[in-house]
């Protein structure tokens, strides 16, 4: 019987050559994963209160990929479909979390600020899809640095590595992609139409 | 925009990016020549830089890691969780979701809930939140919802407790407010809780609707003790704003912000008085149908709660109008001081009921009443007792006159001491009277008119019933039926006429003049009660196949059988006491057989229907009879584990309970006269004293304590002679240290639970003992220091006792499964003695280990296999089979201690009733005896390094009572 760790390599080989079908596999494996990670670092009492993503996709990757596989070395890369799986994840909680907290006909619970706190967070994360997705349309390149970046957590030097591309240039190109998502999320897309 | 625009803009923007700002303006009147729109996406741009985006700033994770946390794995049916199977979601809410599940172990049902991981992500406040859970759960309150269970899986922190079949108060309140009755009914119970929670050191913090279950039976139960701890900030200050209560950075609003008490919502210090102001609110919202304090937003809510005072509730008697105001008043000062007063108003008020309306309520029912100790006159009832018991062996003249002159012999109990009648004082002093000639009775039973005394017994090898006539010159019991077997439940008939009595399975009566005895009926349980017309028994059937016990009624001629409830494994109902107008049976019952919580129950003989008799809870019953007038029950009952037996009166319907005695002696086998005035019950004394042997002079054992009302057990000695033993007042069961010559008694362990096993480490620094105080009465074991400081639990599992420590002071090895002490399921474990990963040490039934002097071996009784009998064996400590067996008593008594000098091991031997230290050679050959008793038992024993022997001796006795004007 194929261990889990076997499972995710061959799926994320099989994506990274263009299998669609191997994403829809992924994701509910990442899922649970992340999951479970989350809730154990949500656990601990945050002195810091940050959490390391790229920590915590690092532990999801020695858990779900298998070492020994010769074909899937490249630890960067793993991170580059990290990101891309940490953004459908985390986007279509945010989307079915807002959905329950806001949506058809769900009462607003009042008196628990955390909660607005939360279900802000979630609308926050939603319109940054959004707004990702039209950057896509017009500059790929700069929507692949945040996806890098914010999602998979990955350092400059880490981004530049997957992008090829010199770390000047990350900063640079991450800057002006920052600038132009909180202009598109604060409801003034650069250059109206 | 479109792609070539973007870039256009793009390309700018980072070239301006890369001048120093005050360059920048100039840099796009160059760049952006003529085309003003170019330029104000530029600037809009750059001032977007400038702001920075707070999202983009952190990672998605982080900011999800919120959402995703608290998305909690969704249970599906069928899913086990540890030895759970989920059966389905009850509910879900702020603190988690609960689902139904299958504890597959036991085959209960339990309710499973899964803390929000932003609860449990202190470990510190985690763990108080445990100990509180399980503090409150062990106090073993009817209205204290049981915790089975709290764990953790893969980060997941779970918690079992027991399922409640029913609805919160808030899906109560939904369908509009309560009427008084029901709103008396449910706070009384709930303020009880409260009060045991109270008394216990446990605040609740977070008393709501939510928090309250309705049982479908009428039972209340408050959950969530505890749980208040998990969302508590770290740091309080007092007057921190308001804002800062609401523990933003958790990611959770703490508790309601509705029910928070004043002193709550400024962030100040909480006590039991904070309680009391929740309390209020939902006694008020259970009257009123609404809440008394109202808010758009939570600063409202609070600034309500702060300054208004609620609009005065409509269509409730001013009597309970004020004892709601009083709860809630701003000023923790001016409220209620103790749950206790307020629960006195309720009942009160309910009682009352009747004059309710008039206005005619005592007003000062709303004060704090006053203990009133100037009616009762603590003394030692024993000493008195005993005093009487040698004025009947002087005077073997005329009993009549004896009895008559006895019963004056007023003896004020110490009612002061029972919590149960603060308010209330007796209303006649207590006289008991010790009968003579009783000291062989299985059962006794007094005739309703007073008259006889009847008593089952084995005299001389016959089985029968044996009847003494008080009041007249013959003290004397005269046989009046002999009995081929064992007889029990004696009961006269209402005339006093005729005795019933059990004996083989079969019902009999005889007149109490003598004669045949004649069989009423055939099968039938020996704990029965009979009807009052005497056409009906009633007892509880055990049916084998599947232990479900059956309260069963039986028309006297056989017929008519008919189940009226049943009970299964771990409920459990007995002691079936038939009422005086027929209507009901009462019937002590438990819900959980572990730790032995019991109470009253009744059913109605005409629908089975159930009546809860009181909220109060026990520890075992032994007795219950119903007062001849209906108006309520004795019973005999202890109140904790290791406490006496004391008897117990419960009225009916209030459920009022009131302490009758108040002593440490056991009491049982109530029966009672017509009129109610007299009462009849068995008395069993233990009194055990503790014996010195020294080394130079093994025949001269003398004593070093004098015969006390309590059992000292396993003693020990430490490493500089003294001696450690427990002492059990009250059922608090501590462990003490004193002098080896009994001198300067010290008590170690803090009331907290039952302490016992002490042993000392070899360096004296630590005794290591079991205790139950943090696991809802399963044992565990402890470590503190010899002075008695620093308590620390070193295992986490239950049935873990007898703990010796290693002689090189690294380990304690102690014995761990089943809850008797001396069960086949046990096993050898240890544990370092700072706690850690425990060991198994041996896989076969074994227990009560000791260490040899040089710490290589350890003697323990052992089973090779569950089948064989105990045997004393000597095991390496590094583990592996025993190296030596040797043949033991057939019931070895623990615990087996090595002489000093680690060439025999020593245990105590038991036959007919007297005990003595036997040792048996490692080399081999028979055991020796070491001491020479002629009588009592012994309960432990333990030898100091110079080679002194201390050994508890116990004797037991027992008595009949009468007890008159105890009402």
């Amino acid at each position: 019987m194929p261990s889990q760790s076997d499972e995710v390599t061959q799926l994320l080989i099989r994506w990274s050559k263009g299998d669609k079908a191997a994403l829809d596999e992924l994701i509910p494996i990442v899922y649970a994963e992340l999951k479970k990670l989350a809730r154990r670092y949500m656990g601990r009492e945050r002195l810091d209160h940050t959490l390391q993503t790229s920590a915590l996709i690092n532990e999801a990757y020695l858990k779900l990929i298998d070492n020994r596989s010769t074909e899937w070395q490249n630890r960067s890369h793993f991170f580059a479909v990290a990101a891309q799986i940490m953004r459908h994840i985390l986007i279509d909680h945010a989307r079915s979390y807002r959905y329950a907290k806001r949506g058809a006909g769900a009462e607003k619970v009042p008196l628990d600020e955390a909660e607005d706190l939360r279900i802000h967070r979630a609308e926050e994360l939603v319109a940054l899809d959004e707004a990702l997705k039209q950057l896509e349309a017009v500059d790929p390149r700069k929507s692949r640095i945040i996806e890098l970046r914010f999602f998979g957590g990955l350092t400059v030097e880490e981004t530049a590595e997957v992008m090829g591309l010199s770390p000047v240039t990350v900063m640079r190109e991450w800057r002006a992609a920052k600038a132009w998502l909180h202009q598109a999320m604060t409801g003034k897309e650069p250059a109206q139409k | 925009m479109d792609v070539q625009r973007w870039q256009q803009v793009d390309k700018i923007f980072q070239a301006a990016l890369e001048r120093e700002p005050g360059e920048r303006a100039a840099f796009l009147d160059e760049a952006c020549w003529g085309d003003p729109q170019l330029r104000s996406q530029i600037e809009a741009m750059l001032s977007s830089d400038e702001q920075g985006c707070d999202l983009l700033e952190g990672n998605a994770f982080e900011a999800a890691a919120d959402l995703l946390a608290e998305d909690q794995p969704e249970l599906a049916a069928g899913e086990r969780v540890g030895h759970y199977s989920v059966l389905g979601l009850l509910g879900a809410g702020g603190m988690g979701e609960v689902y139904l599940a299958e504890d597959t172990r036991l085959g209960r049902k339990v309710a499973l809930k899964l803390l929000p991981a932003s609860y449990t992500r202190s470990e510190s406040r985690l763990r108080r939140f445990q100990q509180e859970a399980r503090a409150a759960s062990a106090l073993n309150h009817p209205n204290i919802l049981t915790i089975h269970d709290i764990w953790e899986i893969e980060g997941q922190h779970l918690i079992a407790t027991e399922y409640i079949e029913g609805e919160t108060l808030r899906q109560r309140l939904k369908r509009g407010k309560l009427s008084r009755e029901e709103t008396l009914d449910l706070s009384i119970q709930v303020a009880s809780a409260l009060w045991a929670a109270h008394q216990a050191g446990i605040v609740h913090r977070d008393i709501k609707p939510e928090n309250i279950m309705l049982r479908r039976d009428g039972y209340v139960k408050v959950l969530d003790f505890g749980l208040a701890k998990l969302t508590e900030q770290k740091e309080r200050t007092p007057h921190a704003r308001v804002a800062d209560n609401l523990d933003l950075s958790s990611g959770l609003v703490m508790g309601t912000v509705r029910y928070m008490s004043p002193e709550q919502a400024r962030g100040q210090p909480v006590d039991p008085r904070s309680d009391i102001f929740s309390f209020g609110v939902v006694l008020y919202e259970m009257l009123a149908g609404r809440a008394p304090f109202a808010g758009e937003t939570a600063s409202e809510l609070v600034a309500a709660i702060l300054k208004k005072e609620p609009p005065p509730l409509s269509g409730v008697p001013d009597e309970l109008q004020r004892l709601v105001s009083r709860a809630l008043r701003k000023k923790k000062e001016e409220r209620y001081q103790a749950i206790q007063d307020l629960l006195d108003d309720l009942k009160a008020l309910r009682e009352n009921k009747a004059i309710m309306g008039g206005g005619k309520m005592a007003a000062q029912s709303a004060e704090p009443s006053a203990l009133s100790t100037t009616d009762t006159m603590p003394i030692s009832t024993a000493s008195t007792i005993t005093s009487i018991v040698s004025g009947i062996k002087r005077y073997k003249t005329s009993a009549a006159f004896i009895l008559a002159s006895l019963v004056v012999v007023a003896i004020g109990l110490t009612f002061g001491l029972s919590r149960f009648n603060r308010q209330r004082t007796p209303s006649n002093q207590m006289r008991i009277a010790r009968l003579p000639n009783m000291d062989k009775a299985d059962e006794v039973a007094i005739s309703p008119d007073g008259k006889y005394i009847a008593q089952t017994a084995r005299n001389a090898g016959q089985y029968g019933i044996w009847l003494v006539e008080l009041w007249t010159d013959n003290s004397v019991p005269v046989l009046i039926s002999p009995a081929k077997n064992f007889v029990s439940g004696l009961t006269f008939s209402k005339d006093s006429e005729k005795i019933f009595y059990v004996s083989d399975r079969a019902l009999y009566q005889v007149s109490v003049r003598g004669g045949d005895a004649t069989k009423v009926m055939a099968d039938v349980d020996d704990s029965l009660s009979i009807a009052p017309d005497e056409q009906q028994v009633a007892f509880v059937r055990t049916r084998d196949s599947d232990h479900e016990m059956a309260l069963t009624i039986v028309n006297v001629d056989g017929s008519g059988e008919r189940v009226l409830a049943t009970r299964k494994g771990p409920e459990f109902i007995g002691l079936p006491a038939w009422s005086p107008d027929g209507k009901l049976i009462a019937c002590s019952f438990g819900l959980n057989a572990s730790n032995r919580t019991e109470s009253l129950i009744a059913f109605e003989v005409a629908t089975g229907q159930e009546k809860q008799i009181t909220t109060q809870r026990w520890q075992g019953f032994t007795s219950v009879a119903w007062l001849p007038d209906g108006s309520g029950l004795v019973a005999a009952a202890k109140e904790t584990f290791g406490g006496p037996t004391q008897i117990w009166q419960v009225s009916y319907p209030d459920g009022e309970v009131r302490r009758i005695t108040n002593d440490l002696e056991n009491y049982g086998n109530l029966s009672l006269t017509a009129d109610g005035k007299t009462l009849v019950a068995f008395q069993l004394a233990r009194r055990s004293s503790l014996w010195v042997t020294p080394k130079e002079n093994p025949s001269g054992a003398r004593p070093i304590t004098s015969s006390e009302r309590m059992v000292y057990r396993a003693v020990s000695f430490t490493p500089d002679g003294r001696i450690l033993y427990p002492f059990s007042v009250n059922g608090n069961q501590n462990i003490w240290i004193m002098n080896a010559d009994g001198t300067n008694p010290k008590q170690l362990t803090a009331d907290a639970g039952v302490n016992v096993l002490a042993r000392p480490s070899p360096d004296g620094r630590y005794i290591v003992f079991a205790s139950n105080r943090a696991n809802q009465g399963a044992f565990n074991i402890w470590r503190m220091d010899i002075d008695g400081s620093n308590p620390i639990q070193l295992t986490y599992g239950s049935g873990e006792s007898g703990p010796a420590c290693s002689p090189d002071g690294l380990w304690v090895v102690y014995s761990k499964g089943g809850p008797e002490v001396l069960n086949a399921q046990k096993t050898l474990w240890k544990v370092p003695i700072d706690g850690g990963e425990p060991v198994q040490v041996t896989n076969t039934p074994s227990n009560g280990a000791a260490f040899s002097p040089d710490g290589t071996l350890i003697a323990c009784w052992y089973k090779q296999d569950a089948a064989s009998p105990w045997q004393l064996a000597i095991i390496p400590f590094t583990g592996g089979p025993p190296i030596k067996l040797f043949n033991a008593p057939r019931v070895p008594i623990l615990w087996p201690r090595w002489t000093p000098d680690g060439q025999a091991i020593s245990y105590i031997y038991t036959s007919e009733g007297v005990s003595n230290i036997w040792s048996q050679p490692i080399s081999g050959g028979p055991p020796q005896p070491v001491t020479q008793f002629t009588s009592e038992e012994i309960e432990g024993f333990d030898w100091s390094r110079d080679g002194t022997l201390i050994c508890s001796r116990l004797h037991s006795t027992q008595d009949v009572l009468l007890i008159t004007d105890f009402r």
